[in-house]
């Protein structure tokens, strides 16, 4: 995968590392690395000494890597109906009854395994009775690609070494003191002298991989995507009509969730137009929503905009980012229900969280566009303008207001950028007698400071400034400071 | 009489009132003020335009205009104790994010920001956020002609809100169907504080006779309230609400 991702030639080693007690070990490598000699275990810089040209390093990503057996996880769903994923590198797939569709046991696993290489995975693949016994071959058998049935499979294990069991590092290694290094030497030995020495772990772990008893698999579950389509007998460029099927649509996929008990934040609207590429429309809202109503409202203004060429031949509508949507009871023997709902109860503690503010929201930002609507969130800095951030508001989650927001006095407005102003003084850096604004000189009856705001200098700004309040013969309360390293003064804001 | 007047009057307002959010009238937070307003306070479900911030001396230019900012977020605090969520409509009404912050930061944290590219944007906008229940905008209302005004006002009737619409002093003669209007001046004279004068040129279902005082002195406190004051005495009379 790492090769065709950075399109590196077949001959390059791919190594990937970990960290491990501040050394780098090779936590997995190719096959052209481990033709060289590479094997996982060893230190980095030993695997590069070893390799005869430059390899490519990945640094390991356990997350991602399970993320991305997850997705595997799921196409292989396209054999077998139930596969689970075997942590941290492993797939289960439960074959049973779904081999006649391929001939076999063996042409399937000679399919999953082309496919595999197809993806760019060089995957090890054995068939068993036994979900231990599949693992084992899987991993330390011979073939990459082996089939056992049950009459073979004790056979076919007792070769292997006592790892395959998948028992704790400590069991392999007092089995290995007394010279026991296969499963076949396992089996010889008496089950009762096993369990008392070694534990029952070690005697269900055998009998799992023999088949002899029960192992749970946790399947991944593949939820269907919320889906509506509608294919027209031939174009039509009709707004009407596009308008008419796009609700049907909408309702088709609210009804969908509404089954669900879910909502959606994103729905994607495609329409296929006869001679152009297909148009996606996209809606976005930020609550969990199955309104039909509501999601209308947010569509049908770009449906009108679209440019919709020589017809449209069908409509395709999926909804995104699903999560659920507590089903809530209405009405109870023809009344209200005597408990207050979930939403009452978020509009005393958070007046965001009512479902209209958010679709007042919803329609605000497709009608003004992504950055529509925002809020302010609060930042952790002295300096007055960089004490805040206004955000486009995506979901409606509560802001966090931070702690060390500044509690001083400050103005109701605030300029941004500050505007230069001149200022007559009493005397050098004393108080402000007069102000010249808007090409008129105002005289000072009142001023008040300075207060220093230095610069923040791990940010790497220099400037302290002195602010002043200063009140204006006409009534003005205005926030002035002087940029220290600057010689100059500056209006900042104005409470009014 | 008077009393009668105003149990009808209560009576109407409550047969017509369609509001269907968290609170039908916003105190001021200033009794004095309340006591003046027909509901005791502003009404839900209508748009009020509040004129100002004008100097005492000549007139200024029309760039040097500037919302009563102070004001508007005292009004909006009120308001978020019921729960309201605020919009803020157009960057020059937009308040600084401390003054928001404090006293807690409830407001910060129940206020949205807008701010449309051009006028009729901006229209389109308010009357879009008045129609939602239960919120509180306070727009900037500058160059709204009466048509607007009247559109508004049915959209905050349909939805129960409260527009809070900041205008400057020269439209001030502009015909309106708001359901109060205030004005607001600096004061120059005086020492140390804040100061304003708010005067209620109009109020809806209010006869004239029925309330002798509309024009108050108020002051901005340190902690960020406002409060109203004597003009002459310069005693303050109702710390305590607007204190909370």
């Amino acid at each position: 995968m790492t090769r065709r991702r950075l399109r590196l030639d077949a001959k390059t080693p791919v190594l990937v590392s970990r960290p491990v007690h501040s050394r780098a070990i090779v936590s997995a490598c190719c096959g052209v690395a481990a033709a060289g000699g590479v094997f996982v275990g060893m230190t980095l810089s030993h695997a590069k000494a070893l390799l005869p040209c430059d390899a490519h390093v990945e640094a390991a990503d356990p997350s991602r890597e399970a993320r991305l057996l997850r997705r595997l996880a799921v196409w292989a769903t396209r054999f077998v109906p139930v596969v689970a994923v075997s942590e941290p590198d492993g797939l289960f797939l439960d074959a049973s009854g779904c081999e006649r569709l391929y001939g076999g046991l063996n042409p399937l696993l000679r399919r999953i395994q082309r496919a595999m290489r197809k993806l760019g995975f060089a995957a090890r693949l054995a068939a068993a009775p036994s979900w231990g016994g599949a693992w084992a071959l899987a991993r330390f058998g011979d073939s990459p690609c082996i089939s056992v049935i049950r009459s073979g499979l004790a056979e076919s294990l007792r070769p292997l070494p006592i790892e395959a069991l998948r028992i704790g590092n400590e069991t392999v290694g007092l089995l290995r003191e007394v010279g026991i290094t296969r499963i076949g030497e396992l089996m010889a030995l008496p089950r009762s002298n096993l369990a008392h020495r070694y534990g029952q772990a070690l005697l269900r772990r055998l009998d799992q991989a023999l088949g002899e008893a029960f192992e749970l698999i946790e399947p991944i579950r593949i939820r269907e995507p919320v889906y509506a389509e509608r294919l027209f007998d031939g174009p039509t460029d009709r707004i009407e009509v596009i308008e008419i099927i796009a609700r049907e649509l909408l309702e088709q996929v609210c009804g969908q969730l509404a089954a669900r008990e879910s909502g959606c934040r994103e729905l994607y609207v495609r329409l296929l137009r006869s001679d152009l590429a297909p148009l996606d429309l996209t809606v976005r809202t930020s609550r969990l929503s199955r309104d039909g109503k509501h999601l209308w409202k947010l569509l049908s203004p770009q449906l009108e905009k679209a440019q919709l060429g020589f017809g449209v031949e069908g409509m395709r509508v999926r909804a995104s980012g699903v999560g659920t949507i507590r089903h809530h009871q209405t009405q109870c023997m023809g009344r209200e229900p005597m408990a207050p709902n979930e939403e009452t109860d978020g509009r005393a503690s958070d007046p965001l969280a009512d479902p209209s503010v958010a679709m007042l929201v919803d329609v605000l930002a497709a009608r003004l566009g992504p950055g529509g609507v925002m809020r302010a969130v609060p930042l952790a800095s002295f300096l007055p303008e960089q004490a805040f951030r206004f955000e486009a508001v995506q979901h409606l989650l509560p802001v966090r207001i931070n702690a060390d927001v500044v509690r001083a006095d400050r103005p109701s407005m605030l300029l941004n950028p500050p505007v230069p102003v001149d200022v007559v003084l009493l005397r050098p850096g004393g108080p402000i007698t007069s102000v010249a604004m808007h090409k008129r000189l105002l005289r000072v009856r009142s001023c008040i400071g300075p207060e220093r705001i230095g610069a923040e200098w791990w940010n790497g700004e220099d400037g302290d400034r002195d602010y002043f309040k200063v009140a204006t013969d006409d009534g003005r309360w205005l926030w002035i400071f002087f940029a220290v390293q600057r010689s100059r003064w500056f209006l900042h804001g104005e409470w009014t | 009489m008077p009393g009668i007047l105003k149990a009808l009057a209560e009576r109407i307002h409550s047969v017509e009132a369609r509001s269907t959010g968290a609170f039908r009238t916003v105190p001021t937070g200033l009794d004095a003020i309340d006591r003046a307003l027909p509901h005791g306070g502003l009404r839900a479900g209508a748009v009020h335009e509040w004129f100002g911030v004008e100097g005492t001396a000549d007139a200024p230019p029309r760039a040097s205009w500037t919302p009563p900012l102070i004001l508007l977020i005292h009004l909006a605090r009120q308001a978020s104790r019921h729960g309201a969520a605020v919009l803020w409509v157009g960057r020059h009404v937009w308040p600084s994010v401390h003054s928001l912050a404090e006293n807690g930061g409830s407001l910060l944290a129940a206020s949205l920001f807008a701010d449309p590219a051009d006028a009729g944007a901006r229209l389109w906008t308010v009357d879009a956020a008045l129609r939602c229940p239960g919120t509180v905008v306070i727009a900037d209302g500058s160059r709204m002609n009466a048509a607007s005004s009247r559109r508004l006002q049915l959209a905050a009737e349909a939805g129960g809100s409260l527009g809070l619409l900041a205008r400057p002093m020269q439209e001030s003669r502009e015909l309106s169907v708001a359901a109060t209007r205030w004005t607001v001046v600096r004061t120059g004279a005086g020492g140390q504080e804040q100061r304003w004068s708010i005067c209620l040129v109009r109020s809806k279902g209010v006869d004239a006779m029925v309330t002798q005082e509309r024009s108050w002195m108020v002051e901005r406190m340190s902690s960020g309230g406002i409060v109203v004051v004597s003009p002459d005495l310069d005693v303050r009379l109702d710390a305590a609400p607007a204190a909370a």
